[in-house]
């Protein structure tokens, strides 16, 4: 799917990203993660306080609202050297922000997907038979996924993405 | 009085890169540059045997370790590293202490610990995030840093409180025979005023406390550490939003310019 997101949010994620920062969230360890939204229960939603976020955040929660669905989790990512994500089962929209391909794995079985991690070779891993299908995400392209499968996001170090999640 | 600043920063190995260099430049842009600073980031790499185990942040007892560092000799000031400057340093530097050894903010909120709660007295210390010491006064108040690295491990408590039985903590009265007041202004808890009082139930509430105006303050303590706009990786799973999105501005500010700086590889390292 391309151009999920306007070049105004691209240019603002691609910016934030560039700060000298080396921040960490939960679900990609050991890589550089900005939260710009997440909505939390009995307590205040956490907005970045990044200007350029916080003075627009409403336009574009309103903008990453998919299927009447409004985001719980945005952030922005970088993936170093060590880094990965963890497997998880959340309906979440990926968007590519570099020319650094993704490579998001999708699979209704976890187990599967965790031994996926380290794949030595793309084009030797037998993905259907191990009943995981590989989407190739370049960028300004995206993936929406939903509730019924598990999904985990792979790439090389420098690829940058935003990562969604309607929970 | 020594005319150089001698200023040392509580800090982290490298998890607070990004507000080092904010701070350092806060600092330069409003010190006369015919003013002389001598600036030491206390890290825990200065230290590696110093027990950190009951810590709330990588540096939180370096502080003490500054006499000693100046051979007890001259002023030293010292403040933690998550922090914004908005007039003249060498002015805090400069500071009457009366002839006292030690000059503190008045912190109306601080916890008195174990024997604050004894003795039923409420809150309020002295606030230890900025202090100006004279090294030789201080002297008989101080362990050896060799007693205080090993703290933590001995008695499985901060030695933050040790030091805080020292000067008579929790009795204010006493205390200011150690003490001298530094303005509040010095180091402004978020963007309030931390010698004002608030009742208990009031006290989770940001906007109950009296706020200072950016333009009010001399120096700005991020010290709510959820709340700090880069998130250091040492609290890295419990994020809020800073309640004053003023004062985020003008970090966020400072930070575009600390980046255009690193990118033209003219930062201070």
């Amino acid at each position: 799917m391309k151009k999920a997101i306007s070049s105004e949010l691209k240019a603002l994620a691609l910016d934030i990203l560039d700060y000298p920062l080396d921040m960490r969230d939960t679900l990609f360890p050991h890589a550089h993660t900005i939260p710009l939204y997440k909505q939390i229960i009995k307590f205040e939603n956490y907005n970045c306080t990044n200007p350029g976020w916080y003075n627009n955040s409403d336009t574009y929660i309103e903008e990453l609202t998919k299927n009447n669905q409004k985001p719980t989790n945005i952030a922005v990512i970088e993936i170093k050297e060590k880094s990965f994500h963890l497997t998880c089962k959340t309906p979440a929209l990926i968007l590519n922000l570099t020319d650094i391909p993704l490579y998001v794995l999708v699979s209704e079985d976890k187990p599967r997907l965790d031994l996926a991690y380290d794949i030595p070779d793309r084009e030797l891993f037998d993905y259907s038979r191990n009943k995981i299908t590989e989407n190739k995400i370049i960028e300004d392209h995206s993936i929406l996924i939903g509730n019924r499968f598990f999904h985990q996001i792979q790439g090389e170090t420098g690829a940058k993405l935003l990562y969604v999640r309607y929970n | 009085m020594s005319d150089t600043i001698r200023l040392f920063i509580g800090t982290s190995e490298k998890e607070d890169f990004l507000m080092e260099q904010i701070y350092i430049y806060s600092i330069y842009k409003n010190l006369p540059v015919d003013r002389n600073i001598e600036i030491t980031f206390l890290r825990p790499s200065m230290f590696p045997d110093w027990d950190r185990s009951t810590w709330g942040t990588p540096f939180t007892c370096f502080r003490y370790a500054v006499p000693e560092l100046c051979n007890f000799k001259g002023r030293a000031l010292y403040t933690d590293v998550d922090m914004i400057n908005f007039r003249n340093i060498g002015h805090l530097f400069d500071t009457n202490l009366d002839d006292k050894p030690f000059g503190f903010v008045w912190d109306a909120l601080s916890d008195n610990g174990k024997v604050g709660r004894s003795q039923g007295k409420g809150r309020g210390w002295w606030c230890d995030s900025v202090m100006i010491y004279d090294c030789e006064k201080a002297k008989p108040y101080m362990d050896s840093i060799d007693v205080m690295q090993k703290w933590s491990k001995n008695n499985n408590t901060s030695y933050k409180y040790k030091f805080g039985e020292k000067l008579g903590m929790p009795h204010k009265k006493q205390s200011k025979e150690f003490v001298n007041v530094i303005d509040p202004r010095w180091n402004s808890f978020d963007g309030a005023d931390p010698s004002k009082s608030v009742s208990e139930e009031d006290r989770g509430d940001f906007w109950k406390k009296e706020q200072f105006s950016a333009e009010y303050m001399w120096q700005l303590h991020l010290t709510g550490l959820s709340y700090q706009p880069w998130h250091p990786r040492y609290n890295c799973f419990s994020k809020a939003t800073h309640w004053r999105q003023d004062l985020m501005e003008i970090w966020w500010r400072y930070a575009d310019i600390i980046r255009k700086m690193e990118n033209e590889r003219t930062i201070i390292r």
